[in-house]
């Protein structure tokens, strides 16, 4: 099992602000850092013989637009999540799943980074939880208990799909 | 560089993220460091984890 969960988002930075070394930072390690664990992973995975499953940490941004957080939308959106399918389809041959995680607004160091100047916490938190339907933010438990459902072998039918977890508000993404 | 952790056996695990240092081992969690963007780096984490159960990564 391989849990590709490592990235970053810098996050309030106007598209036609972001600095191209900043935009190849964030594909290099939330692209390139999961297309090499993928890689390497089903290679192991296929040598030995026994299955295994990938779950990958996308973003509901992946799905939806935030023009201040260009480089993070742009990779997660096209860099990442969609070569998900090509993923799935190339490990499947060889019993192997890979699937994909959106958290919505988690409350997180990443996540409160994206208050704006002169924010408090508790508005911000605030303003993401009423964007869910069903009024809550998820956790960081709820994100690993979405994990282990995805990598539970009782789940071996389960491969390429994208699970938001954001409290309902990309319903049906 | 960001954090592996490898975890050992069947059981759920929970382990203090701050932590990445080759030498911590707690319940069964191995942490080490990983260039994510680093083909040899992936490469000698695969080769440590041959016999383990997962591998999360964690920045």
């Amino acid at each position: 099992m391989l849990v590709n969960n490592a990235g970053i988002y810098r996050p309030n930075i106007p598209f036609e602000e972001m600095p191209l070394d900043l935009w190849r930072q964030h594909f290099a390690i939330n692209s390139d850092g999961v297309f090499l664990g993928c890689k390497h992973a089903i290679r192991s995975m296929k040598a030995r013989g026994n299955g295994g499953a990938i779950v990958n940490m996308g973003s509901g941004l992946s799905i939806t637009a935030n023009p201040d957080g260009a480089a993070y939308c742009g990779l997660e959106g096209r860099g990442a999540d969609d070569h998900q399918d090509r993923r799935a389809r190339a490990a499947g041959q060889y019993g192997l799943r890979v699937n994909a995680v959106l958290p919505g607004a988690v409350p997180t160091e990443m996540l409160m980074g994206n208050k704006l100047e002169g924010e408090s916490d508790g508005d911000f938190l605030a303003k993401m939880q009423a964007f869910s339907p069903l009024d809550r933010l998820a956790t960081p438990h709820d994100i690993a208990a979405a994990v282990l459902f995805l990598a539970d072998p009782a789940t071996k039918a389960i491969s390429g799909v994208f699970m938001p977890l954001d409290g309902g508000n990309i319903p049906g993404a | 560089m960001v954090a592996a952790f490898v975890a050992r056996g069947a059981r759920v695990v929970s382990a203090d993220l701050s932590v990445a240092d080759e030498s911590a081992t707690r319940d069964g969690v191995i942490a080490r460091w990983l260039d994510v963007t680093s083909e040899e780096s992936w490469l000698a984490l695969i080769a440590f984890v041959e016999h383990e159960l997962a591998v999360l990564t964690c920045w």
